[in-house]
């Protein structure tokens, strides 16, 4: 059920607005949403984004050095650690880039090997000029080296690299590329080299060590600037009045809260004024359920909440779920596996999944059932081994010409209809809670149409009192007529009634039957999982050569990577597929509006 | 035309087609995963699934054939063979057609994660509903299997 909610509006005087606002946190109870408009324009708040911004980038870049083994373990403060980083991280790109050309420079001298750049000088002061020149050796002319002194100094497949040696002043050129060398000799650059690199490890280690020391001020850093980023959103959410010397603020809080708030703000003195909400209004939805229909809050919420007015469809549709996922799962093997998961990682994972693991175990549990039902263990098929009283079963089915798969695919459709018919009984009373029995007519007359009309088919089929049956079908058609027909709307005449009641019927039919239809995936994805685990089975004991040790070897890889595959895409499709019928046909046929808003309140946080 | 000539028409086109379908869909995720591992190379494990993910179809064409193969015999009647050549074309034609557009969904999804928005989950979420139809054309594959058998 859906939380009562109470809307609370303040009245603080200005001076006292950020004080109020701090106690106001520290109670933790209050919901306050968060005033939209103006939002992104506002300097303050942009601020936070952006250092938040900064602040996530720093962390997920340390997290890689945190492997690291520090050395030195000097703790510097949150703000102090995202500077140093952001220093950092600029200084190692820099020498990156340095070291990457310096490599540059150092791949085009060594083909020229170490020689000192003094020599060149001297001979150069000498009066002796050596140009440095490469070529491809076709181009390379012999007569160069009777001309110019050409020697070869090394060569690769396509290029020979050569000297030539004339005398100063008497400029030439050849059909060669000359050469422009690097200023330092070969050993001067490796040398600068190695100090580059030694800098770069250097700050490395640098950053391994703020990684050990400091990443967790950084990261309470980060929860600072993100409730002082609420806190933010919050103040500016307060409406200034009477020359900005009084804000206005409102919030909601759940009824069985009020007591404590109430408390608080006599202590502080406020001016409050309290009130139901109207029906207008954005009220934040909180739910309530006993503990099994609680772990099915979290998967309602992956569609949307409840909006304040209308039923929590929580503990309706919850029963539904847990049934349809053992269906469409249907292996035992395959249940006991996820009951398994739910009940011994329970110790090992972070608190927000323990719910999440308990939900495995419930659904491992219907699994199993199912499992039962459809006589599949680990894709063995007990019906067709006739294993036990599966056998017996297994002959009784044979004899009406049947077998089990026939009696599922009834099965799935029998339970649509429950499901749909309940959720319009759903919708009837919801209506009529919400507006008066008078509009929940009409869909009144459609229930009494069809559950009746399924009823007294199923009379006759059993061959019940031809009388009997006779009279409830006119009692059927005149009721359900007349509900859906004529009376479906108070506000309008019979005769529009009529009018909308034959478009109506048209949607019904073709709706009801679509959605009914659409159950039949749950007797699909049962047997395809059975199958597939069968075909797995059929698979390892085939390919597994008649070698004593090995073949074991070989069927326990094939199936603990068969079953594995199909564990993983029969439990997807098995908790995807339900989420669908919940959300698309039961949720239809109840007419949920959704687009509610879940109840936060304003409070720090801590993690 | 021999009704074991038809029967195999029909499992070469379950295996086939289905397989061609996982081929392209499988690739069509993988590239847009080298694509986002430019920008996120972290993600490789969602990327890995993602990608994965149309290539059950392929087994469904295997996994029909396997459980086709019992009937698959000299003496198959024309009756059973036509009912093979029936599932084969429908298993094969839905396992192509669905993995490619499984395919297409997943690579979205995998490029959506590489441009920063954390939408994992609800790519699986999504790209579970073209499945559905190669997992309904496999069953009735089965159910045939059924019905032709003995």
């Amino acid at each position: 059920m859906i939380v009562k909610m109470k809307k609370y509006s303040f009245l603080i005087y200005h001076r006292e607005y950020a004080d109020f606002l701090e106690e106001l946190r520290h109670e933790g109870m209050v919901h306050i949403n968060v005033k939209g408009e103006g939002l992104l324009e506002n300097e303050e708040l942009n601020n936070n984004v952006h250092w938040l911004n900064r602040i996530n980038h720093a962390i997920t870049g340390l997290e890689k050095y945190e492997s690291g083994e520090a050395t030195a373990v000097v703790e510097f403060s949150g703000k102090e650690a995202l500077e140093k980083y952001e220093n950092l991280l600029k200084l190692m790109e820099k020498y990156e880039h340095d070291i990457q050309q310096k490599e540059k420079e150092i791949g085009q001298l060594r083909p020229w090997g170490d020689f000192s750049l003094q020599s060149i000088k001297k001979l150069d002061e000498a009066g002796y000029a050596i140009s440095f020149f490469s070529c491809s050796p076709r181009k390379f002319n012999p007569g160069w080296e009777d001309q110019l002194h050409a020697q070869e100094i090394s060569h690769t497949g396509s290029t020979i690299n050569f000297i030539t040696i004339t005398r100063a002043g008497e400029p030439f050129e050849i059909d060669a590329d000359p050469v422009h060398l690097p200023e330092q000799s070969l050993s001067e650059l490796e040398a600068q080299l190695q100090e580059m690199k030694k800098q770069k490890e250097l700050a490395q280690e640098e950053l391994v060590n703020l990684a050990g020391s400091s990443l967790k001020n950084l990261r309470d850093f980060k929860v600072e600037v993100m409730n002082d980023h609420e806190f933010g959103k919050v103040k500016f959410t307060g409406d200034a009045h009477a020359d900005d010397r009084v804000m206005y603020l409102e919030g909601w809080i759940p009824d069985d809260k009020e007591e404590q708030l109430v408390a608080f703000l006599d202590k502080t003195g406020v001016y409050y004024e309290t009130s139901r909400p109207s029906m207008k209004e954005k009220v934040p939805v909180m739910l309530k359920n006993n503990k099994f229909n609680k772990l099915f809050e979290m998967i309602g919420e992956l569609y949307s909440m409840p909006d304040y007015g209308e039923i929590d469809l929580t503990p309706y549709f919850a029963p539904f779920y847990w049934l349809f996922f053992g269906f469409c799962l249907g292996d035992a093997g395959y249940g006991l596996i996820l009951v398994l998961i739910g009940m011994l990682m329970q110790g090992r994972v972070k608190p927000e999944l323990k719910n999440a693991l308990k939900l495995v175990m419930y659904l491992g549990f219907s699994t199993i059932i199912f499992g039962v039902i459809s006589g599949t263990f680990l894709g063995l098929d007990f019906y067709e081994m006739k294993l036990g009283f599966y056998g017996e079963l297994s002959d009784r089915f044979a004899a009406q010409g049947k077998t089990i798969k026939d009696h599922l695919f009834t099965l799935s459709l029998l339970l649509g209809a429950i499901q749909i018919v309940f959720g319009m009984f759903i919708k009837a009373s919801n209506e009529a809670k919400q507006f008066g029995w008078k509009y929940a007519v009409g869909t009144a007359g459609w229930l009494t149409l069809i559950v009746g009309g399924l009823l007294v088919y199923l009379l006759s089929y059993i061959g019940a009192n031809a009388n009997l049956v006779n009279n409830l079908k006119w009692i059927v058609i005149i009721v359900g007529f007349s509900g859906a027909f004529l009376f479906n709307n108070p506000e309008r005449n019979v005769f529009a009634n009529f009018g909308v009641g034959i478009w109506d019927a048209y949607n019904m039919v073709t709706g009801i039957l679509g959605d009914l239809l659409s159950y039949i995936r749950l007797f699909a994805l049962g047997i395809s999982s059975g199958i597939l685990g069968y075909v797995f089975n059929s698979l390892a004991v085939e390919m597994s050569p008649d070698v004593p040790v090995l073949n074991i070897l070989i069927m326990a890889v094939i199936l603990l990577f068969g079953h594995g595959i199909n564990l993983f895409m029969a439990a997807l499709g098995s908790f995807v597929h339900p989420m669908r019928l919940t959300f698309v046909e039961f949720y239809k046929n109840s007419g949920f509006t959704g687009g509610g808003v879940k109840y936060s309140p304003f409070k720090k946080v801590e993690k | 035309m021999t009704p074991i000539v038809l029967a195999y028409i029909g499992i070469a086109l379950m295996i086939g087609l289905a397989g061609i379908g996982s081929a392209f869909g499988v690739t069509m995720g993988g590239n847009a995963a080298i694509g986002s591992m430019k920008k996120t190379p972290e993600k490789f494990g969602n990327f890995l699934i993602l990608s994965a993910l149309p290539g059950t179809q392929g087994l469904y064409g295997f996994a029909g054939y396997f459980v086709l193969s019992p009937i698959l015999t000299a003496d198959i009647t024309m009756f059973q063979a036509a009912a093979i050549l029936g599932a084969g074309l429908a298993l094969g034609l839905v396992g192509l057609l669905s993995a490619i557009r499984q395919g297409q969904v997943c690579a979205n999804g995998a490029a959506a994660i590489g441009s920063g928005y954390d939408v994992f989950g609800n790519t699986l979420i999504l790209a579970v509903f073209p499945e559905l139809y190669a997992i309904i054309a496999f069953a009735a594959t089965f159910l045939i299997s059924g019905a032709i058998a003995g």
